[in-house]
């Protein structure tokens, strides 16, 4: 059903890398260890690494599904589910990432309308990132992954939390493993959304040279995040009280409200203008893998099907009105990310292996 | 050959034209060529001179003889046109229907001098002419290699000019060979009067302000780059040659960098990339500061910027669309004129009205300072279509910046790199090294580095040959004292 | 047509920086019952000459902060841009009714620096703003230096919003703050206000502000004044101290280690004899010093230096209320070394 692709339209495996940090590093890291934080006080640092253990072990499953078929999700639905129910998997995938992208666009005009400009309107905002991604997404995978590559810049942003030495406490640290087992669990489970993108590695996997060879990027990719992710908690707990903590929405942009120089003497405008840095490349891979399934199944040029994609976005973006749509649309999207992360794809691999099995008995 | 062929005709229409008969005793030769392209001194001492002593041989054996390296015979008549345009003598006999071509080209030109684009204070100063034989003849001279090679094509219909494209076999890679000759053999224009002309039809993206082949007028970069696998093309009538496939980093790259130790080299092209950098951003961050983040500016930073803007009538953006459109129209001014006038013009521009826009509260002292760097910052950049690019660049991102402040520049920064992410050379990513990222070719590119780790080519040219020297050969191990 | 579309509609509401009215410092005081008058020291710039600015008042009672914000831009020739606040001063009145719901304002606008520095004013804060005390420069501007230069970067101690927030919420710690007067017809920081929750309930004067900045922190700033048997007077330096804390026996020892130097002697001899004495002697009176100081603290039930903090990271079970009720009666034991490293150029 689908041809190979072609070899000038792929990227390097170590590109992999670039792909999982973008998706991880998206714009919920900026609010993301609050409420590992809240939960699991001091000890969250372990709710971190629990968590990306898990992901680890996902990353594994996934690349065994994939190096065993060698193709992306969308053939092995059909392979393994036949052709209509493979089908409906594939769309269902789609209208996931479609709300991925919605829930990416509206936080980010939150954002901007919080500590820019809190006389900005929702359309026009959202009407030019989507034609800036309708840019990126028509010059295709490589340009997709180049501004994710561009988007690195962010991870030198972060760093900016060093200038935020002499407001550390690190007495906040002490007493540790005063938190009950129960708590780090929770904390751990809280914090799945952060790692919510990898699931974009089943579909750019034919789009990678050597794709056997990404599985260690991939770790790799998660591994840096989960350093960010550790540093990011533990600055949130030495930076906050956890009372603090608890009025804070986006504690990692209030961190640069410390920053100075001689000349610039408030960073907060340039942090929140550079979440667009976070922004462009999960909308980009969300809506280009929307498009590919689309393609897919319809049968459309890819090229076509874009503007609808991205019509249906910016319509699904301004009908949400304000913070309280903004967090449904999060728990909604928390709720399915835990569910195509944890429960979909060990399930799609115990699937495949009791199938392996099974055709090799035969 | 008949006496005249009635085809000759057409050229009688022009006065610079010459036909006559010449003869000593027998069937007289007819002789004609462009008087305006013909060298009369070769033409009389040796061509007629040897006619007339030699009137008995037979035709062939008079034109095996002739002592003149460039002849040829030819009854085609397309030949024998193009070769009298191009300032052949054509020589005819009754006795035989070829004709007799001989070279008598007379050339006339600029003879070579300074480069005065890419001035350098160090190396050699030597550029480009308009004469291809001459611009050869310097390239092949800095390589006697018999690698080297120079394939040549005609373009345009009109100006039949000689396009060169000249490459290392055995290092360039084909592919980019191949491209060159066909984009440039497939190429329709009438009149190429310059490369430039060749450079916006070949390149892979014509509606990009980037450029996307490198324009030179110097022969050591030529050299250079043929070493390192690029493909160079000139033509004939332009002092300038264009280098493919390039990244955006070489444009940032002066030829002077290699000259200097590597520290100094890589210091100034640090300073170069930075002010580049400056230059594109400096008034749209002006723009997008005072009018949305004024509260960004520290506390003893503001009385500076208020106390020299406060009477000044216009949103910051008018001031800086003001100014910079008067530095764009001084530079206009000054390019179109001599360079005596020019300077002139420059600093009655420069001085004068700076000072009397401030006095007249027209701008801020702030913004002329900004505004007066920027504008020196892009002169930085030792390629000038891309200094250009760099002019013109700043207007998209102060609207945008007017627009949402710091959040348009960001969005515009987004725009132009997905631009520069999807242009090509010639094939090859735009952004490499950087993208996609090849960490053992990122040793040439924001710093110089020393000779001593040159002795690989850069990878992403995929060189047939990426060994530039021998590392261990070269390599001297030596303890204190020894 | 959808470019100009989005032109229009696009705009967000320009702030140009000469088209606004900026405030550095702002003061809160209170009137009667609920009622805060606020006072704002608005700049006002002249054309080219930078180093001139002079200050216009402007003040506003009312209820709510953002009310008498908008009820005192109808006084304005521009529109009111808050972003540039530094510095917030609390009359003492206002402070000791508390300044929760300020500090509340302050933090939900991220428009405010988390940074700015807040400081109690001895008196009424609007008299102060008031009174011609920088000659030269912006008013705000001055006080923001002034704070800075005596208490970030001096030997006084002092929160910014973020801290003051901090040890607002931080359970077993107190927040505090530096503490402004006129002195003839100056503006002097001359101690620290203490608070116990988000009221003000006691004030240190100057010197005893330094021993606490001690407790609180390794510095290199502070002179001090050790007085010898003969009746003179030795100045030594601080040219590094360190503090340290450790539990004994569920209280908390306090460490202090000092290097010193001396810088005044009223030409006195010292000999090596006499400079050890003198260490005795400097170190017998900082423990003293510091262990007053402490009770003071305990007295007025405050706990600017986190004791109560620190306890809690070293024991699992800690809570609030218990140490609280321990607190007025630890106690706390001082330990002081110091070590005086030079005598200057001379003996």
């Amino acid at each position: 059903m689908t041809s190979p692709i072609q070899e000038r339209y792929t990227v390097s495996p170590y590109l992999t890398f670039v792909i999982v940090h973008a998706m991880l590093f998206g714009i919920d890291f900026l609010f993301a260890s609050v409420k590992p934080v809240l939960i699991a006080g001091q000890d969250a640092w372990m709710s971190v690494l629990l968590c990306s253990l898990g992901i680890h072990i996902v990353i594994a499953m996934m690349y065994r599904v994939l190096n065993r078929h060698r193709t992306d999700l969308m053939s092995i639905h059909i392979r393994l589910f036949g052709r209509w129910i493979g089908l409906m998997f594939n769309l269902a995938f789609a209208v996931y990432f479609l709300f991925v992208t919605v829930y990416h666009v509206r936080l980010f005009i939150e954002v901007i309308q919080v500590w820019v400009f809190p006389d900005l309107k929702t359309w026009p905002l959202a009407a030019v990132v989507l034609l800036i991604a309708y840019y990126i997404i028509s010059c295709g995978f490589r340009v997709i992954v180049g501004i994710g590559m561009f988007s690195l810049l962010n991870t030198v942003l972060f760093a900016t939390i060093f200038s935020m030495v002499p407001f550390f406490h690190f007495n906040n640290l002490l007493p540790a493993m005063s938190h009950s087992p129960e708590d780090i669990l929770s904390a751990a489970k809280e914090l799945t959304i952060s790692y919510m993108g990898i699931e974009m590695l089943l579909f750019c996997y034919p789009f990678i040279k050597t794709p056997e060879k990404s599985q260690t990027w991939a770790h790799a990719g998660t591994l840096s995040m989960t350093l960010l992710y550790v540093m990011e908690v533990i600055f949130g707990v030495i930076t906050f009280k956890p009372r603090q903590l608890a009025h804070e929405i986006w504690p990692g942009l209030t961190k640069y409200g410390f920053i100075q120089f001689p000349f610039v003497e408030r960073f907060e405008f340039i942090g929140a203008s550079a979440t667009v840095l976070r922004l462009f490349p999960v909308i980009g891979l969300c809506v280009w893998v929307a498009s590919r399934i689309m393609k897919f199944t319809f049968a459309v040029r890819q090229m076509t099907v874009l503007p609808f994609l991205l019509g249906l976005v910016f319509i699904a973006v301004c009908l949400i009105p304000n913070r309280i749509g903004v967090d449904a649309v999060q728990s909604w999207i928390r709720l399915s990310g835990i569910g195509v992360i944890f429960v979909y794809v060990p399930a799609l691999f115990l699937f495949d292996t009791l199938r392996a099995k099974v055709i090799k008995t035969k | 050959m008949p006496a005249i062929p009635k085809e000759w005709e057409e050229f009688r229409e022009s006065s610079d034209f010459v036909i006559f008969h010449q003869s000593n005793h027998g069937e007289p030769y007819l002789i004609c060529y462009f008087k305006s392209i013909t060298d009369i001194n070769i033409l009389n001492e040796q061509i007629l001179d040897y006619i007339s002593k030699n009137a008995g041989l037979p035709f062939d054996e008079l034109f095996e003889s002739l002592p003149i390296a460039e002849k040829e015979r030819s009854s085609d008549w397309n030949a024998i046109r193009n070769k009298l345009l191009r300032g052949y003598a054509a020589i005819g006999h009754a006795s035989n229907p070829a004709t007799m071509l001989v070279n008598a080209c007379l050339s006339k030109g600029r003879v070579v001098s300074k480069p005065e684009i890419e001035f350098n204070v160090e190396g050699p100063k030597e550029a480009l002419v308009e004469s291809l034989d001459t611009n050869l003849n310097l390239i092949r001279q800095r390589l006697p290699v018999a690698s080297l090679r120079i394939k040549e094509l005609q373009v345009g219909d009109l100006s039949k000019s000689r396009v060169a494209i000249c490459y290392i076999e055995g290092i360039a890679n084909e592919q980019y060979v191949q491209t060159c000759l066909q984009r440039v053999g497939d190429m329709q224009f009438d009149s190429v009067t310059d490369i430039t002309i060749i450079q916006q039809i070949i390149e892979d993206n014509s509606n990009s302000i980037f450029p996307q082949m490198l324009g030179t007028e110097r022969t050591d970069r030529i050299t250079w780059s043929l070493t390192l696998g690029q493909v160079c093309v000139l033509v004939d009538g332009s002092p300038n040659a264009i280098i493919g496939p390039v990244t955006f980093e070489h444009f940032f790259t002066s030829y002077e960098d290699y000259f200097l130790p590597w520290i100094i080299g890589s210091i100034i092209r640090m300073i170069r990339i930075t002010s580049v950098i400056f230059s594109i951003l400096a008034s749209a961050v002006y723009v997008a500061v005072l009018t949305y983040h004024g509260h960004g500016i520290s506390n003893t930073f503001l009385p500076t910027i208020i106390a020299s803007r406060i009477n000044v009538p216009f949103p910051p953006v008018v001031e800086v669309l003001i100014m910079e459109l008067s530095i764009e129209l001084l530079r206009e001014a000054g390019a179109r004129l001599p360079s005596k006038i020019g300077q002139t013009i420059g600093i009655v521009g420069g001085i004068v009205l700076g000072t009397a826009a401030v006095q007249a509260a027209l701008t801020s002292n702030f913004l002329l300072i900004i505004v007066a760097l920027s504008a020196m910052a892009s002169f930085t950049t030792p390629v000038f279509r891309m200094s250009n690019t760099i002019r013109i660049l700043r207007f998209p991102f102060i609207l945008f910046a007017q627009l949402w402040g710091l959040l348009g520049i960001f969005l515009c920064t987004f725009i132009v790199v997905t631009h520069l992410l999807r242009l090509t050379s010639l094939g090859m990513p735009y952004l490499v090294p950087f993208y996609p990222f090849r960490p053992k070719s990122l040793t040439d590119t924001l710093i110089r580095p020393p000779y001593a780790v040159f002795h690989h080519r850069p990878a992403f040219f995929r060189t047939r040959n990426p060994v530039r020297y021998d590392k261990e050969k070269a390599k001297l191990k030596k303890d204190i004292d020894d | 047509m959808l470019t100009i579309c989005l032109l229009g509609t696009a705009c967000v509401k320009q702030q140009i920086l000469d088209r606004v009215n900026l405030f550095i410092v702002a003061s809160y005081d209170k009137i009667a019952n609920d009622q805060i008058e606020i006072t704002l020291a608005v700049p006002k710039f002249q054309a080219g000459k930078p180093e001139t600015v002079t200050d216009e008042l402007y003040s506003k009672t009312g209820r709510t902060n953002s009310g008498i914000r908008e009820f005192m831009s109808s006084q304005m020739d521009k529109p009111l841009q808050t972003g540039k606040l530094s510095v917030v001063l609390f009359g003492s009145d206002k402070a000791s009714g508390g300044v929760a719901k300020e500090l509340d304002v302050l933090l939900r606008n991220a428009v405010f620096s988390h940074r700015m520095s807040l400081a109690v004013v001895d008196g009424n804060a609007k008299n102060v703003l008031e009174r011609n005390f920088s000659k030269k420069q912006e008013k705000g501007m001055f006080i923001d230096h002034l704070l800075d230069s005596n208490t970030r970067k001096g030997a006084l101690p002092s929160q910014n919003l973020h801290e003051f927030e901090y040890s607002l919420l931080g359970e077993g710690l107190d927040p505090y703050l530096p503490l402004l007067q006129i002195q003839h017809d100056r503006l002097v920081v001359s101690g620290t206000a203490l608070f116990k929750n988000d009221k003000y309930v006691a004030s240190l004067d100057f010197s005893r502000s330094k021993l606490m900045k001690l407790l609180l922190q390794d510095m290199n700033q502070g002179i001090f004044d050790v007085r010898l048997d003969s009746g003179a007077f030795v100045a030594i330096e601080n040219v590094g101290s360190s503090v340290k804390y450790r539990m004994k026996n569920d209280a908390v020892a306090i460490g202090l280690s000092m290097n010193g130097k001396i810088r005044e002697a009223d030409g006195y001899r010292i000999s090596d004899k006499d400079l050890r004495n003198l260490n005795k002697r400097f170190e017998r009176q900082l423990v003293q010093a510091e262990s007053e100081l402490v009770k003071t603290f305990q007295k007025h039930g405050v706990d600017p230096l986190g004791l109560g903090d620190f306890a809690r990271s070293r024991n699992k079970n800690w809570n609030e209320a218990d140490w609280m009720r321990n607190y007025p009666t630890m106690d706390v034991s001082l330990d002081v070394d110091v070590n005086i490293k030079e005598t200057g150029t001379r003996l």
